[in-house]
């Protein structure tokens, strides 16, 4: 890539075609031609030597588009004033003789900073922010909005010292807008040399003055808009009035949290993007308001109507709803069945993006690149797992449940009964119970989407070997039947259209998402190809139910008899409680059964469940218990024959206390019916 | 018809003036709805603290009100854009309504005094009429926050003025009273504070609502106005606060400050004069720094805030919206919400009112605040005109050489903004 270059301070141009990838190969090859013909003669006629040398206009073709460097004689004001207006002319003149569907249309940026080469090829900050500016949303709008051949976009840094001080350069023919693209999250400022802003008529009379200086170009734009019939009409044209501005319809989106961000930012393009759709009159046709929802209380409120309480509690009533899964959709359409409900309707659209479920884990775990879902007890501690807060969290629960039981119809019937409560419990016990942040470097796993292992840069994603769940955030939008309102109908179906269009598809790549076509941003740790997905049928309520329930923190007060099968028996329920509550053991003469709950209440409070373990045989309920006056839970074991019957002491608790009773001489099943009694979802 | 509102109204208020002036102003035009009484629903942003004193006015309608006149109170303590974007909603969606869909009108709303003139000019808002509600009794700058094109679109009903908090005890030490211009403010913060080891100045400087409300003081200090933020004088009011973080009587962290950050700070005694408004002064009395603090009006004009009441125009039931409407205006419900709430009252006579002053001495500092307060520009696009306002001048104070060409341009797009395009 050539001889090693100190850093030096240049500045760059660096122009992408637009469309270029979707062109026949041959045309491509036209394209490419007279793309660079247009530069050679648009840099000559500004009086700039085209070469290939260092210090001159050093080029590079780059996968994403190419650059050029200026060379450091050049004033910089040159290029800005001149440049991109010649350019245009050369572009349409090579688009004249260019095949059919072949006519350049071109994205450019001008940055500049250091750049130097290394050997390798030629590097520095400012051309990698040329880049990103050129594949940043608004500049791809702009050029796809409005007609022309060329959009151009400076750095901010660049517009303040070059462009705005010079009135050459024209800068009041500049808009500012803000971009994220990777890394870069930064002012930047967009012109159209051949397609100067429409000029809106004076509302007040003070308007007028600013009209004409919006207009004030310098040479070369008067000459190639001079050229252009279309742009001329645009200059001579005298303002004529405009009607005032309808009401911009109140969009309010309600969006995970793992697309709060990138959401956020595409509501705001969406809003200035609205000015240029048809009939608008340049007037905005959309406020959009974004608020964060937890899944479950989103859902719950979805499916009551979204009434006034709910407006106070969480944000206002959602028009458009982006959730991470349609599992949470169907669930909330159970919901709203249940209540028979038809004045809320949701319209599901399919996805605007897709993130898989991975498992992010410590370099230096990640050699294998695979994982099985059977093997991820090995993968201890994984970050916690909160099925309640998010759709994330809802699908990390399904895997780790589908891991632990085997099954793939995750619902009430499978989630239930004794065997798979405690196996639930042992998986629970296995992800933290608090938040922890993963970086630096806590040590831990963490189950959660592709895009967020992204996020953490700490972390290294594994993908499951049996496929796994995609996260395909549906695009809703949520009806109301007894108030339709077509106008924001037809606005929720342009948010839509708009967030499955190349630039936002763009930017949801660029925030880690997959797009709709599973595309996702070149990075080292992603698997380019889609991984194959986890035939699981997922019911979102019985598994939210199922695993909050199963990682509850719980409190427990043991009581044991002195036996060894007791003892036993409350060693295996210590561990099952581990460190998602706690434990506190208590040892009774058999004689003072019936007074057992009272003094594990007087001991330890009525918050604890008393877990009362009768290991020998159980002593008649001669006396009735002395019942605590505190609403506490009791469970019996007794591992002789019927100890919970009426006659004796644990079924004389189970009359007095809520909580339950159970026979079983078999210490692991004993274990796996208590552990029912504290962690199934009753319900 | 005379009849059914007298029947309707609850005590207290002027039933047949009502009656009268509405069949001589509308004669057989009147709409329905505007002569309509019926249940209403009354929807406010309040915090929580303050929500119990409004829920005991409306409870007191409700005990004295007929039954077909009961007001449902929906308190809505959400962020106030989240609250707009719920108002704006509900009354796109009942825009032409009919029916019983329009027992979800929110009747009787609370707006932000600055959202005002963008509700009615969306057609959101019934117009009121004037003499129902003897607009002379109010505050200036507030009526005119209610008020578009000479038509009365809300009723102004808690007030709110940007004040200045500044350490007595420092400056008492040093022998000076408050400063009564800003370049006085300025020379004190300047040289007296980092004598005593504080910042001088604290405002809301964060990217927000606030920053515009600060930018534009500052800007009406120095002779300048939102219409023209190009102007010299605009500028040199953006300067001095540049200025301000330049050379440190401003400091850095204010860039990120809205008002808890900036109380937070001059509460903790790290500041010698602090920009916000009056609910702080109840939270300073209950600090350390109590009896270590004054209030003064803020040299040359302060921003007006404040909630006026309107009435929906879905609502079915405006002769009992105007009624509730009156209630919560009264001399007797301000006052309540002045001396339990702390709320400026928008009624003039209270300023006056000798008990009032007796129990309250900063009365006085607030009115001479509220009297030279000026409103935010009244237009439809006001979010967008603060947005634009918000990004540039945050921009030009984190890069001071930018200013000029930040507020060049910000005046294009201001100009811009204002007629919506």
């Amino acid at each position: 890539m050539g001889t090693p270059r100190p850093a030096v301070h240049r500045t760059m141009l660096a122009v992408d075609v637009s469309g270029f990838g979707a062109l026949d190969r041959n045309v491509q090859q036209a394209v490419r031609n007279g793309l660079y013909r247009a530069l050679e003669s648009a840099f000559t006629e500004c009086g700039i030597r085209w070469d290939d040398e260092w210090d001159g206009t050093y080029h590079e073709d780059r996968g994403d588009g190419l650059f050029v460097l200026v060379p450091a004689t050049v004033p910089n004001a040159r290029v800005v004033s001149a440049l991109p207006h010649v350019l245009v002319g050369e572009l349409r003149r090579q688009n004249a003789v260019l095949p059919p569907g072949g006519a350049i249309r071109l994205r450019a940026a001008i940055t500049s900073g250091e750049v130097l080469n290394d050997g390798n090829g030629v590097m520095g900050d400012g051309l990698v922010l040329a880049f990103r500016l050129l594949d940043c949303a608004a500049l791809r709008d702009e050029l796809r909005r409005r007609p022309g051949e060329l959009a151009l976009i400076v750095s901010d840094r660049f517009y303040r010292d070059v462009i705005d001080n010079d009135p050459a350069c024209d800068p009041l023919s500049y808009r500012r807008v803000d971009v994220a693209v990777k890394e870069v999250r930064d002012t930047a400022w967009i012109t159209r040399p051949d397609h100067p802003p429409a000029v809106a008529a004076p509302k007040r009379s003070w308007f007028a003055r600013p009209v004409l200086r919006r207009l004030r170009w310098s040479l070369p734009a008067l000459v190639v808009l001079l050229a252009a019939p279309v742009s001329c009409d645009a200059l001579l044209a005298t303002p004529v009035p405009t009607p005032p501005c309808p009401d911009p319809v109140q969009l309010n989106v309600l969006t995970s949290a793992e697309k709060a961000d990138v959401v956020g930012a595409l509501a705001v393009d969406f809003e200035d993007a609205s000015r240029s759709f048809e009939d608008a009159g340049g007037c905005k046709q959309a406020d959009v308001h974004v608020a964060v929802g937890p899944s479950e209380r989103s859902v719950a409120a979805l499916g009551r109507g979204w009434p006034d309480g709910d407006v106070a509690a969480l944000s206002p009533e959602p028009h458009v709803w982006l959730p991470d899964t349609s599992w949470e959709v169907a669930e909330t359409r159970q919901v709203l069945a249940a209540g028979g409900r038809d004045d809320v309707v949701l319209v599901d659209r399919g996805p605007v993006a897709h993130s898989p479920l991975v498992l992010g884990v410590t370099p230096d775990r990640a050699r294998e690149r695979v994982f099985q879902w059977h093997d991820l007890a090995a993968f201890r501690p994984l970050g916690p797992v909160d099925a309640a807060d998010s759709g994330a969290g809802l699908a990390a629960a399904a895997a780790l449940a589908h891991a632990a039981l085997g099954v793939t119809a995750l619902g009430g019937p499978t989630l239930g009964g004794p065997d798979v409560v405690r196996r639930l419990r042992e998986a629970a016990l296995r992800t933290a119970r608090d938040p922890v942040d993963p970086c630096p470097a806590a040590g831990v796993a963490v189950l959660g989407s592709e895009k967020a292992v992204r996020d953490l840069t700490c972390l290294k994603p594994l993908y499951p070997a049996g496929g796994t769940l995609d996260l395909d955030h549906p695009f809703v939008e949520v009806r109301r039947t007894d108030r339709p309102n077509a106008r924001r109908e037809a606005v929720a179906g342009a948010f839509h259209a708009f967030l499955v269009d190349g630039p936002a598809q763009a930017v949801l790549r660029q925030a880690g998402f997959r797009d709709r076509g599973w595309v996702v941003a070149p990075h080292d740790d992603i698997r380019p190809k889609p991984p194959p997905e986890l035939a699981l049928t997922v019911d979102a309520a019985g598994v939210r139910a199922a695993w909050e329930a199963a990682r509850a923190l719980t409190r427990v007060v043991v009581a044991v008899d002195g036996t060894d099968r007791a003892a036993v028996f409350a060693d295996r329920l210590t561990a099952l409680v581990g460190e998602h509550g706690d434990v506190r053991r208590m040892t009774y003469a058999p004689a003072d059964l019936p007074r057992v709950v009272e003094r594990a209440v007087g001991e330890h409070g009525a918050d604890h469940t008393v877990v009362v373990v009768v290991g020998g045989t159980p002593p008649a309920a001669t006396t009735q218990p002395a019942v605590s006056a505190a609403q506490v839970t009791v469970l019996g074991v007794g591992f002789t024959d019927r100890p919970c019957t009426a006659a004796d002491q644990l079924g004389a608790f189970q009359a007095s206390y809520r909580g339950g009773c159970y026979t079983e001489p078999d210490v692991d099943r004993a274990v796996d019916r208590v552990a029912e009694g504290l962690w199934g979802a009753h319900g | 018809m005379a009849k059914r509102l007298a029947l309707a109204v609850p005590v207290g208020f002027a039933v047949c003036a009502v009656a009268a002036v509405l069949s001589a102003a509308f004669g057989a035009h009147v709409e329905p709805a505007r002569g309509a009484t019926g249940r209403i629903t009354f929807v406010d942003a309040q915090d929580l603290s303050a929500n119990r004193r409004i829920k005991q006015r409306v409870e007191e309608w409700n005990a004295h009100a007929r039954r077909h006149e009961q007001v449902t109170y929906v308190s809505l303590p959400t962020p106030t854009d989240a609250y707009r974007a719920q108002l704006v909603a509900r009354a796109q969606d009942l825009a032409g309504a009919r029916g019983d869909v329009r027992s979800r009108c929110y009747d009787v709303v609370a707006l932000d005094a600055v959202w005002t003139a963008e509700f009615a000019e969306a057609g959101r808002l019934a117009p009121l009429p004037r003499e129902q509600f003897d607009v002379d009794r109010f505050l200036p700058a507030s009526l005119e926050s209610a008020t578009v094109d000479r038509r009365l679109w809300a009723v102004p009903w808690r007030a709110d003025v940007g004040v200045l908090y500044y350490r007595s005890d420092v400056l008492a030490a040093e022998g000076v009273g408050p400063p009564t211009s800003w370049p006085e403010l300025e020379r004190m913060a300047r040289d007296i504070a980092p004598r005593h080891r504080l910042h001088g100045y604290v405002g809301q400087l964060g990217r927000y609502e606030g920053l515009t409300v600060n930018a534009l003081e500052a800007v009406w200090a120095h002779g300048g106005d939102a219409t023209a933020l190009d102007s010299p004088a605009a500028r040199a009011g953006v300067e001095m606060l540049a200025r301000g973080l330049r050379d440190g009587w401003i400091p850095q962290d204010a860039l990120n400050h809205t008002e808890s950050e900036a109380l937070a700070e001059f509460s903790a005694g790290r500041a010698l004069f602090m920009r916000n408004w009056p609910y702080a002064r109840e939270q300073l009395a209950a600090s350390p720094l109590s009896g270590s603090f004054g209030m003064a009006a803020l040299p040359g004009h302060a921003a007006l805030g404040g909630w006026n009441l309107a009435v929906s125009r879905c609502s079915a039931h405006q002769a009992t919206a105007w009624a509730f409407i009156h209630h919560l205006t009264t001399d007797d419900v301000e006052r309540a919400l002045l001396e339990q709430g702390g709320y400026p009252p928008t009624l003039r006579a209270l300023y006056d009112d000798p008990a009032l002053n007796a129990r309250l001495p900063h009365l006085t500092v607030l009115r001479a605040a509220l009297e030279a307060a000026r409103n935010r520009p009244a237009t439809a696009h006001y979010d967008e005109v603060t947005r634009l306002v918000q990004a540039a001048v945050h921009s030009a104070l984190g890069k001071p050489q930018s200013i000029e060409s930040e507020l060049r341009r910000l005046a294009v797009d201001v100009k811009r903004a204002f007629s919506g395009r």
